[in-house]
């Protein structure tokens, strides 16, 4: 009832404010991309979706525009200083690189990024709680202790894990560090297999075959991007492979505790949401998407286990978010 | 249309790959050497530049070091390519991988931020100049300087030297030419002028990123074949010149392909785009041009 109540409350919020804010000029959010990498377009219409749901009517209420820099350094640049020509209500980067291009470009267009992994290690922030300044926005630092007790509920004699990522990846390097960092308090020992590039990725699977009990992918674009090689790999070699988001145990790994990414951009519109309303972007804290209920979420891809010989027991299926 | 930060922007940018152009034509054009150690001395200066200011180290003297770290990888490449005789198009590619790894232990990771540390373009606030403005002067000033030098160097005796072993080998070397030295100076000399082109554009990105490197010697080729098009010239203070000016060019191009929403085309599209408009660009002046486009494919 009170539940019912307090939606009803939303609603009429809801429609009180783009009732406001349709006299107004359509408020300007330009957001950038660096590549075009399934997950973050899945965070760039969860924005899209997040901002519906409050309220926003793309065309009267809000106008985005977005522009991806497709991989090359020096068009982000220039996109960021098309932006900051712009002058939007709101520049939203995607991925740290972009984030950094935005934060030195401008420090007073309010900034609200995402998809960072570790903002204070990227410069964007000083300190996590009211950062201070322009700029605020949502970490998806991967929830590594979860993740990696689930890769032990699957293969109970877990000693040795395999990582395959790409070096060149600031998100990816950050998670096999703290990998390795909980490693021995849980008993097992990791073997690193670098993929520099697309072309590589096989070959750090094969690199591992017959070496570990088991392989994760950290959220790594690189290994993403030719997953189904991996998995091929896998299967062949029976690894049992788990990654670090949903979409690719659809494709083949046997499970994950996944950040949703489309969930990642509904949150992130709720800070745009904030910062669009007149909250300074320094007075809000950094989201950690790890600490948001329902973030994460089991999910498992049976005859992927069955492919590299995994049995998986009746209590983890049930605990299962979803199975494919 | 397009908005004065974008236009800025793009300059910037373009004054940025000039340093890259300027570094290609001397090895493409003048050493008739196809030099892809770009693709890591570009990073390897943004690298080695941000470490340094992360250190301490004033960031005139760390981007410096930048360009000076580009010259040792420029010397690599013509160590394999002179001493071990490996073919000068893989000795590049080598030297550019190798450098891939190299950077990632420089930096510890793939990623180092320089966001609100002092940058070469700290300076304009205390001076008053718009903020806007000042990595635009800078970059001039840098550009400027860069293409007076290797003008000058050119025309000296050692620089005549060196175009004569880039456009003949036999008949340098049979006039008593050490080549081999020709190539490594020159080999040094573009990408020392890559690296400081990367060191000055990490610290305009407010980071140096490991893969900044990724499809800078095509920026790098379609602004020395652009600009000779666009500028037609048989000296070389004005072949110099135009790599610079197809740098901004080009640039200016992929501003305006960012532009496009209004005719229906996404954010996926601009690089489709800015390939159509730099291939307008080259044809659409006319027969004049089409003759230089040819012979620009033709010579090398």
């Amino acid at each position: 009832m009170k539940a019912m109540s307090l939606a009803a409350a939303g609603l009429l919020l809801g429609s009180a404010m783009s009732l406001g804010s349709a006299q107004a000029a359509p408020k300007k959010i330009d957001m950038i991309t660096m590549t075009d990498t399934p997950q973050l377009l899945e965070v760039h219409d969860g924005i899209i979706k997040g901002l519906k749901q409050l309220g926003y009517v793309e065309g009267k209420d809000i106008q985005i525009d977005f522009k991806s820099a497709q991989g090359n350094f020096g068009t982000a640049q220039q996109i960021v200083r098309q932006f900051v020509g712009d002058r939007p209500d709101v520049i939203v980067p995607i991925t740290t690189p972009t984030s950094q291009a935005a934060a030195a470009a401008t420090k007073d267009i309010p900034i609200v990024f995402t998809t960072v992994t570790d903002p204070i290690a990227a410069k964007l922030v000083s300190k996590l709680d009211k950062p201070g300044g322009n700029i605020s926005g949502v970490s998806d630092p991967v929830p590594i202790k979860q993740m990696m007790s689930m890769i032990k509920d699957f293969v109970p004699g877990l000693k040795k894990l395999g990582l395959v990522y790409d070096p060149s990846l600031p998100n990816s390097v950050v998670t096999v560090k703290q990998i390795k960092e909980v490693a021995g308090s849980m008993g097992f020992t990791t073997v690193e297999s670098a993929a520099m590039g697309l072309n590589n990725v096989p070959t750090a699977g094969q690199a591992l075959v017959g070496k570990v009990d088991a392989v994760f992918v950290p959220n790594d674009t690189t290994v993403y991007a030719v997953f189904e090689s991996l998995v091929k790999v896998a299967q062949d070699g029976k690894m049992p492979l788990f990654t670090s988001e949903r979409r690719s145990v659809q494709r083949g790994a046997i499970a994950t505790i996944g950040l949703d990414f489309v969930r990642m951009g509904v949150v992130t519109a709720g800070m745009i949401d904030k910062v669009l309303k007149g909250t300074k972007p320094g007075d809000l804290d950094v989201i950690d998407m790890a600490d948001q209920p329902d973030a994460l979420a089991l999910y498992i891809n049976k005859s992927a286990a069955e492919k590299m010989g995994v049995k998986i027991s009746p209590e983890l299926m049930k605990k299962a978010a979803e199975v494919f | 249309m397009l908005s004065l930060f974008a236009l800025v922007g793009a300059i910037e940018t373009g004054l940025v790959f000039a340093l890259v152009a300027l570094g290609s034509y001397l090895t493409f054009r003048i050493l008739d050497f196809p030099d892809l150690t770009v693709e890591g001395s570009f990073p390897l200066g943004a690298a080695v530049t941000a470490k340094l200011m992360v250190l301490g180290i004033d960031p005139w003297s760390a981007t410096a070091c930048g360009a000076l770290a580009g010259a040792v990888a420029g010397l690599v490449t013509a160590f394999l390519n002179l001493k071990l005789r490996i073919l000068h198009i893989l000795a590049g590619i080598l030297t550019g991988i190798a450098l891939y790894s190299v950077n990632l232990r420089i930096m510890a990771g793939p990623n180092v931020g320089l966001l609100n540390m002092p940058t070469v373009y700290s300076f304009g606030e205390s001076l008053g100049i718009p903020s806007l403005y000042v990595p635009l002067i800078v970059l001039l000033v840098v550009v400027i300087v860069a293409l007076v030098v290797v003008d000058l160097f050119l025309a000296t005796g050692f620089g005549l030297a060196m175009r004569a072993s880039g456009a003949n080998l036999r008949m340098s070397k049979a006039n008593g030419i050490n080549t081999a030295a020709m190539t490594a100076v020159g080999l040094a000399m573009a990408n020392g002028l890559t690296a400081l082109g990367g060191g000055l554009f990490a610290q305009m990105l407010g980071a140096a990123d490991v893969s900044m490197g990724i499809g800078v010697i095509v920026i790098a080729l379609a602004a020395v074949i652009g600009g000779t098009a666009l500028m037609p010239s048989r000296r070389i203070p004005l072949l110099t010149l135009s790599c610079v000016l197809g740098s901004v060019v080009y640039r200016i191009l992929i501003a305006f392909a960012l532009n496009t929403d209004f005719i229906g085309l996404t954010a996926s599209d601009v690089n489709v785009v800015t390939a159509i408009l730099v291939v307008i660009a080259l044809v659409a002046p006319g027969r004049k041009f089409r003759s230089v486009r040819v012979r620009a494919g033709a010579s090398k």
